[in-house]
């Protein structure tokens, strides 16, 4: 067995040519769909691409990366962690629905809990992303991914598109960087890579940037599809459906737009692109 | 109309912390009117043979808690 669990696959669709090395399925590509059991060949194929493509792009290897590709269609294969399946398994509540299409969250109570703490994990309070990919389009007030402490004084997040404006903050109090929204689809990246240079990203293009200083690394689990918002209050429940989530150290511009490439041909090859 | 399924407290109480399937739990809260309810997605996806009783919930219109605007 080469790769996959699925060796006709392998004759069949070329996957030894393609890989970087020549020496059969990506390592890493092939760890993750054992891990979540992947067993359709397109979306075999998509996950060994995304691998490479991250590599290729370098930002596999980014600090404390994780990236949820949201595939398999189940609540257990949406679950894992592409770079290390053993790591940061999303543990989902409420009324989550997972399908080919990616993740659905309902709006009322579903969620996504990453374990991904930033100040457990050490991330720095100065070098940190959260992306969202939306295949929704919606206008309500929601928040897709992140948290905030007991006093509001530490928080993360992408909530986008609240009456026509995306809104990102990055381990700041409560003051956000912003665009205009003409629609909530696309991927998200909220990101930080200084005490003072925040900036927020559609679709591969650098839409918002800021000064707003940090003021802590969030001590709490980012959260999916709603806030995790320490203080017990309002958790605003996302309504959209996700097609890749990551986070990690903040990205330079270049990074940021590869990143964007890499999931967008994903997404793409899986024909859920939006 | 969204709507969610109604539940005594004490089926609240029985629900939380525990699985509806593999890999994902029961999430109840509380709407306006203070009554605890789940998601219709929980009550169809639900396959543990201890909570299958989720599926014969009274349904009733969801009526969220009004939340303030985050960026304030």
């Amino acid at each position: 067995m080469i790769g996959y669990g699925n060796s006709m696959f392998l004759a069949t669709h070329g996957i030894l040519a393609r890989t970087a090395s020549g020496g059969g399925v990506d390592p890493d590509a092939q760890a993750f769909i054992t891990a979540a059991a992947i067993t359709d060949p397109t979306q075999q194929t998509a996950v060994n691409q995304l691998v490479l493509d991250l590599k290729s792009f370098g930002l596999f290897t980014l600090p404390n990366l994780v990236v949820y590709p949201m595939v398999g269609g189940t609540n257990t294969s949406t679950s894992f962690n592409l770079v290390n399946p053993a790591l940061y398994q999303i543990t989902w509540n409420g009324g989550v629905v997972s399908s080919n299409n990616g993740v659905q969250f309902n709006g009322v109570n579903a969620y996504g809990n990453t374990g991904f703490n930033p100040t457990t994990v050490g991330t720095g309070q100065n070098s940190f992303h959260l992306s969202f990919y939306s295949r929704t389009n919606s206008n309500g007030t929601e928040i897709e991914i992140g948290g905030q402490d007991a006093t509001g004084a530490i928080g993360s997040l992408i909530e986008i598109r609240t009456s026509g404006t995306t809104y990102y903050r990055i381990n700041s109090a409560g003051s956000y960087i912003t665009h205009a929204d003409a629609n909530s689809l696309g991927f998200y990246i909220s990101n930080r890579t200084a005490s003072n240079v925040v900036n927020g990203w559609k679709n591969g293009v650098k839409l918002a940037t800021g000064t707003t200083v940090s003021s802590g690394n969030f001590n709490g689990d980012i959260w999916i599809g709603a806030w995790n918002n320490l203080n017990g209050a309002a958790k605003y429940y996302s309504t959209k459906q996700s097609a890749a989530v990551t986070m990690g150290a903040g990205l330079t511009d270049t990074q940021a737009a590869n990143l964007r490439t890499a999931i967008q041909t994903f997404n793409t090859t899986l024909g859920r692109q939006v | 109309m969204i709507q969610v399924g109604l539940l005594t407290e004490i089926q609240k109480d029985e629900l939380v912390g525990q699985l509806y399937d593999d890999d994902s739990y029961f999430n109840p809260i509380q709407d306006l009117n203070d009554n605890w309810v789940i998601s219709v997605e929980e009550m169809e996806q639900c396959v543990n043979p201890d909570y299958l009783w989720v599926k014969d919930l009274d349904l009733i219109p969801y009526e969220p808690k009004p939340t303030p605007p985050p960026f304030e």
